[in-house]
């Protein structure tokens, strides 16, 4: 149906970063941010809200609600511990009324490197970004060391070509 | 504004070093946070870390005990609930700091005479956001259902509340806003959540001794 500008729907859009920084098709985002609107507050808010995610650029993602709604949506984002069984949280940043504003605080991700890192002298593979934060790769886990750490914790650090 | 995480547990307890929570936790705007289940050794450097002892099934006559322990250390000491009978047992012990795991204790464990001896003795009574992430149904009902009960006793009695995300991950992290929005389950008053997030502060300068002659 077809209206008319003043009858149609005012929408908020929230922007979220997702932790750790994963990166997941948008309709798992939204199946679990269906999830958990439904879980807290039913089918009749959830239908209120209307939820719809927008866009996914790396681990950032912009989600829509109806103008009203933010705090529910709000809410519920930080109610999510997994996406598509991963355990996974959802950070909302800012909200705005337009998505051009979220966009331009979206950050590049450019800046993140691989490499070998040595910790309670083991040697694994880490990821490493801008602001000195490391997170171990999921195969080179072991149970000695903690998994997210930052420099302080390493002994050495070599970038891969 | 001394807006503190009240409760997170690093490696080994849980997947993240200390310098990384003191890392992210900084970013998500936080001054100061608690670290629970470390050697106070360990900590040495951040002035915005505190440690604390988490005593988690300690029996009633050995608490006075456990507790003392703490005194030369400057930690805090966060005791887990029980029913109501030791729940004011732990409240009356010098020493304790925060009474922890509300979530856990049975239906009526924690009472309006609970609730007057925490305000009186200026004890912290701990609320995790990690049920309300971790929990569904009516599991997670009960929770808010008991937050609320304490929310209700808070208003009245006005003990300190201290909001923890309890992370053990990274993904248990919060930021002070998330935390608003996540307890606003249970209690819609933003101003009460807010003071919350800091009387951490208060309980650790407080002027109350702590140690009765």
């Amino acid at each position: 149906m077809r209206l008319r500008p003043s009858m149609r729907e005012n929408f908020r859009y929230i922007l979220a970063v997702i932790t750790p920084d994963l990166t997941f098709e948008s309709r798992d985002i939204y199946r679990a941010i269906a999830e958990s609107v439904m879980s807290l507050y039913g089918d009749s808010i959830a239908a209120q809200v209307w939820p719809a995610v927008m866009k996914v650029e790396g681990s950032h993602v912009i989600i829509r609600c109806r103008r009203g709604t933010e705090q529910y949506l709000e809410t519920a984002l930080s109610a999510i511990s997994l996406i598509q069984g991963i355990p996974a949280g959802v950070r909302p940043v800012r909200t705005s009324g337009t998505i051009r504003t979220l966009k331009e605080k979206i950050q590049s991700h450019t800046g993140k490197r691989d490499a070998k890192a040595v910790v309670s002298g083991i040697t694994c593979d880490v990821i490493v970004d801008m602001q000195g934060r490391i997170d171990l790769k999921e195969k080179g886990i072991y149970h000695e060391i903690p998994r997210y750490i930052t420099k302080e914790d390493i002994e050495d650090l070599n970038y891969d070509e | 504004m001394h807006v503190f995480d009240g409760c997170v547990f690093p490696f080994p307890s849980g997947t993240v070093s200390i310098s990384r929570y003191a890392l992210e936790l900084k970013g998500l705007g936080f001054s100061g946070y608690v670290v629970a289940g470390i050697p106070p050794e360990s900590r040495a450097g951040d002035s915005r870390a505190w440690t604390a002892r988490y005593l988690t099934r300690v029996p009633a006559r050995l608490l006075a005990r456990e507790t003392g322990k703490n005194n030369q250390k400057n930690e805090l000491v966060y005791v887990q609930a029980g029913d109501a009978g030791y729940n004011r047992n732990v409240l009356t012990t010098p020493g304790v700091h925060v009474l922890t795991d509300m979530h856990t204790s049975p239906k009526d464990g924690f009472d309006r005479y609970c609730a007057q001896l925490a305000a009186e003795r200026m004890i912290g009574v701990n609320l995790s956001a990690r049920p309300l992430i971790e929990l569904r149904d009516i599991a997670r009902q009960k929770v808010i259902r008991r937050y609320e009960e304490i929310f209700t006793l808070q208003n009245r009695y006005e003990f300190p509340l201290v909001l923890s995300s309890h992370a053990t991950d990274i993904t248990h992290l919060k930021s002070p806003r998330e935390m608003i929005r996540l307890f606003s389950l249970a209690w819609k008053e933003e101003e009460i959540l807010w003071k919350s997030l800091e009387s951490i502060y208060r309980i650790k300068n407080r002027s109350v001794p702590v140690v009765e002659v």
